[in-house]
């Protein structure tokens, strides 16, 4: 496993010792020890371990069995030679070049979709001919090497030959882009190269050269009689070439590489479509080559996609790479977001190589998108959430060079804020970037992290105070009471109150809550989403005060307040939509569970107690200071659960219990209805202000696909309704049919909806 | 629903706790039943770490013949000098002998030790498509804590599983970023 990836392979060992002998090292002197082996082993009983504290399991895993085929990877069936005998300098058919490319074509979708080149690419004979021994000068990567080239063969040495080296540099920069991100390795991408190098050092002109003069080679080929035949190979080498201009390293960030991606979608339909004419070369790739890549892991089987899937694959990596420059059209912090996290939640998630695209474009090389400092993007943020028009984000103070000028002061700290919340809040968007479980563990972290932000920000604005002048709301009840703005500490809490509601959210996409646990998180997230409603109404009280004590607003002035003021209205709206059908599916799995179609939540199993499993399910959250987590007795009767008292208490006749269930459904029927029109408001405001500006269409859909899934909810709380009523002072469980939706098959991954219906 | 407690394992299997003594009896029996399942095998290293170490937290299901028909091992040692963890590594049962309860017993009979022994916690991983190990723990208790994206050789993901068995895990932090067996393909 990761254990091999610092050895060097046998072969490398043998060059360095051929190439630089160490003369401090003598020649070694060799001894049978086979007799004292064994003295020593019989000392030990069967089973014994004799290991070090070093030892641990991960290396009992790493470690392979000598001569046991399945682990020893350079274990030789009797009669299986070594080498292949395949000849790489053959002659090739068109036909043959273009099975060969196409085959190639799947191997690199499946190293991007996260599978080792050791059973992708590098098991090409071809590749590894031009790789290895590393060649020196770009003319040297040729399948002939050493010997003189011969004439002829073209199909080879000029069609083949080009496209090879074509994938191999555009691997080459793939491979850098995601070493730059974050990623997971194993997980998302395996990023070992087994000590070959992807034509690092050499210049890409020279490279879409070589593909330009191939298709030019074709294009006056005369033998070739079958013109599509001719065509699908020049489209292939055209869609190399403007994939290799895509992924450059070099000017990322430049909008004009859209060009590219959309070139390469343009030839797909036609390289997809033509397939068929190729003549693969199965014998062109060997596991064999595996034993000189790593001999230190068990051989592992090539991985086969088909053409189809591994043309699904690419198109979407190229549209998925054409949308992600989007970005780079700014439009706010909030934007910004929005666009990351809905560009990210679309299904199937984009690869991984996407997903680091967008990472360097959100931030790389010091700069936001490219063109923004960070500190710009957050001072747009605070002012557009917490501060507008303020004057602690006003640019003039860093103009001010006296230092006995407050403005000078609240410039300093104010870059000691930036400089305090800089990496948490892009850690945002990097986490937003992940593969979708680690989004939900490495939020699980950020959470923490925030909540510190949250802290150290108090301090900040205590500070501020000071240069600001700022004067506290006294209320007219309790004069002695102050309440302050706390700006910045306001600014983590609402960023902090987003990621915690994720979290939740996230449990529910990745079908981490069992059935009985929904009820609770529902009631979890609704109470989440109040207290970011909280949150949002007491920001909005200073920003208020603040823009009435301005005695003649500026237009300027005017245009900033609106823009927070608009923020506010619709991230209220946005959450009370959330926290409206988050309770009333809370009553619905609480309804489900009161008549025993569901487990009650927590109910006892033969492990562990109801309040250790909710603690269990809570902790990424239970040390976080505010808001805290209700104790279990406090979230067993909020969420009408069915504590163990209750249940010891004597059994509630069937009409009591029809009539407690009624109750729970008005209450479902009552917060799914709020929910349906809050979400039909939600879908139909514009893209400025659901601050979706350049994602409108991914944000658009998901919205619907909410409010389907709400209105499905109110069908089915209407049809239990009905069915209770019918049951009389029967059992409805009776008359009820309840169907569990299988995760990722509903209406949207955050909004587990049951199907229930009439029996 | 039904109770785990109602389940009645095959009256004739005998269920034994595992001792070095019976390494050569059963060892190669215990490597068999578990590779079965797996397409890429242990080495015999990782049965010896567990087996050496925590023998006591194995258990076998033995026929009438004293055939090997299931069996289960773990460990338990502080979590990065937290809890104290137990850890359910490997666990199968002969395909002609599932779903009559043998794994749960099994499960029980490790959990029971652990919990003798002063565990905090449980944990285990298993992959998202394996119904039946997943009704098994869930059934007894444990609940999913977290999601883990392509976590088998073979691509597919995994649910980590946890039980807090003490009061005072609850309160403890983090849980850990690393699974603890990297992995390997489970069924085939
Ligand atoms: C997982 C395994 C150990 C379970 O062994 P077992 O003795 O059959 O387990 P039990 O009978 O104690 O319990 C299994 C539960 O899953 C249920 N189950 C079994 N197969 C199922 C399936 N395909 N779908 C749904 N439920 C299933 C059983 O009915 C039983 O639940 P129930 O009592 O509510 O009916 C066994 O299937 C196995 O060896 N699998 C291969 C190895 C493996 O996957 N190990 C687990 C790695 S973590």
């Amino acid at each position: 496993m990761a254990a091999d990836q610092d050895e060097p392979t046998p072969e490398q060992k043998l060059g360095y010792s051929m190439t630089t002998p160490d003369p401090r090292r003598s020649q070694p002197m060799a001894r049978d020890i086979t007799a004292d082996f064994s003295a020593a082993a019989s000392a030990l009983n069967t089973g014994q371990l004799v290991k070090d504290e070093y030892f641990t399991l991960f290396e009992a895993v790493g470690a392979l069995e000598i001569m046991d085929p399945k682990m020893d990877s350079g274990f030789l069936n009797p009669g299986e030679t070594l080498e292949d005998d395949y000849d790489v300098l053959r002659e090739l058919l068109p036909e043959e070049v273009l099975g060969i490319m196409d085959q190639m074509l799947c191997y690199e979708m499946a190293w991007h979709m996260g599978h080792p080149l050791s059973q992708s690419l590098f098991t090409s004979l071809y590749l590894d001919r031009l790789l290895w021994p590393e060649p020196k000068t770009l003319e040297g990567a040729r399948f002939d090497r050493d010997n003189a080239p011969g004439l002829g063969n073209e199909m080879l040495h000029v069609v083949l030959r080009a496209f090879c080296l074509g994938l191999i540099k555009t691997c080459d920069f793939v491979h850098r882009r995601i070493s730059t991100e974050h990623y997971y390795e194993e997980e998302d991408f395996v990023a070992n190269l087994y000590y070959r190098k992807l034509l690092t050092d050499f210049e890409v002109a020279n490279l879409e050269k070589t593909l330009d003069d191939a298709a030019l080679y074709l294009d006056g080929e005369a033998t070739i009689p079958n013109k599509t035949l001719k065509d699908a190979l020049v489209n292939r080498l055209e869609l190399r070439r403007s994939m290799l201009s895509a992924v450059q390293i070099d000017g990322i960030v430049d909008p004009h590489r859209v060009t590219f991606w959309e070139r390469c979608l343009e030839l797909l339909p036609g390289c997809s479509k033509t397939s068929t004419l190729g003549t693969p070369i199965v014998q062109s790739f060997s596991i064999k080559i595996q034993r000189r890549l790593a001999s230190s892991v068990p051989p592992r089987p090539i991985v086969n996609i088909s053409h189809h899937e591994a043309f699904v694959q690419l198109t979407s990596l190229c549209q998925n790479a054409k949308d992600a420059y989007r970005i780079l059209d700014y439009h706010g912090g909030n934007h910004l977001m929005t666009f990351v996290s809905a560009y990210q939640s679309r299904m199937p998630q984009p690869c991984v190589y996407v997903r680091s695209l967008m990472q360097s474009m959100v931030f790389s090389e010091m700069r936001v998108l490219g063109t923004m400092s960070f500190k710009q993007l957050i001072f747009d943020d605070l002012e557009e959430i917490v501060l507008p028009a303020d004057v602690l984000v006003d640019s003039t103070n860093w103009d001010v060079e006296a230092p006995q000028d407050p403005r000078f002061h609240m410039a300093k700290r104010m870059d000691d804020f930036v400089t305090r919340a800089a990496d948490p809040f892009l850690d945002i968007f990097r986490t937003l970037c992940m593969n979708r479980s680690r989004l939900r563990r490495m939020l699980c972290h950020l959470v923490l992290d925030w909540d510190s932000v949250q802290v150290d920000a108090e301090s900040f604005d205590t500070e501020l105070r000071t240069y600001n002048k700022e004067e506290p709301i006294k209320e007219s009840k309790n004069p002695s009471e102050e309440l302050w703005a706390f700006p910045l500490s306001s600014w983590a809490y609402y960023h902090k109150l987003r990621q915690m509601e994720w979290i939740v959210q996230m449990g529910f996409e990745l079908d981490v809550y069992l059935i009985d646990e929904l009820g609770g998180m529902y009631w979890y997230l609704q109470h989440l989403t109040s207290t970011r409603i909280q949150h949002l109404e007491r920001i909005r009280t200073f920003t208020t005060r603040r823009l009435a004590r301005i005695s003649k607003p500026t237009p300027e002035q005017k245009t900033a307040f609106r823009r927070s003021f608009s923020f506010l209205d619709f991230a209220t709206l946005d959450a009370a939509a959330t926290a409206s059908f988050a309770e009333g599916l809370s009553c619905v799995f609480s309804f489900l569970s009161h008549l025993g179609l569901i487990p009650a939540p927590y109910h006892a199993r033969p492990y562990s107690t109801p309040a250790l499993r909710y603690n269990l399910r809570m902790r990424p959250f239970l040390s976080i200071s505010l808001p805290e987590v209700p104790s279990y007795p406090e979230f067993a009767s909020l969420v009408s659960l069915r504590t163990p008292d209750k249940t010891n208490a004597a059994p509630a006749t069937q009409p009591e219990i029809n009539d407690q269930a009624s109750q729970m459904l008005e209450l479902a029927d009552q917060a799914l209805k709020a929910a349906r029109r809050e979400w039909e408001a939600v879908s139909k405001v514009d893209a400025e202000t659901a601050r979706c500006v350049g994602c409108e269409d991914w944000w658009r859909t998901s919205a619907k696909n909410v409010l389907r899934a709400c209105i499905t909810a109110n069908i089915m709380v209407s049809t239990a309704k009905k069915a209770v009523v019918s049951a009389g002072s029967k059992d409805p469980k009776d008359v009820l049919n309840l169907e569990l939706v299988e995760s990722g098959k509903g209406y949207h991954p955050w909004w587990v909806v049951p199907k229930i219906s009439a029996k | 629903m039904s109770d785990s407690n109602t389940f009645i394992a095959p009256p004739e299997l005998r269920y034994i706790q595992y001792h070095s003594s019976k390494e050569s009896t059963y060892l190669s029996a215990i490597r068999q039943l578990i590779s079965k399942d797996l397409s890429e095998p242990y080495s015999i290293y990782v049965y010896r770490y567990f087996l050496y170490q925590w023998g006591d937290l194995c258990f076998m299901a033995l026929d009438e013949k004293d055939s090997l028909i299931g069996v289960v091992i773990s460990k338990l040692e502080p979590h990065r000098g937290g809890p104290m963890r137990g850890y359910i590594a490997m666990l199968a049962v002969r395909e002609e002998y599932r779903g009559k309860g043998v794994a749960t017993k099994l499960v029980r009979m490790a959990v029971d030790v652990m919990v003798e022994r002063d565990a905090d916690e449980i944990a285990l991983e298993t992959e998202v498509t394996n119904t039946a190990a997943m009704k098994l723990y869930e059934r007894l208790g444990f609940l999913r804590s977290k999601r883990l994206h392509r976590y088998y050789l073979n691509g597919n993901s995994a649910f980590r599983f946890m039980l807090f068995v003490k009061e005072s895990t609850a309160q403890c932090g983090d849980e850990d970023e690393n699974p603890q067996l990297p992995p390997r393909p489970p069924s085939a």
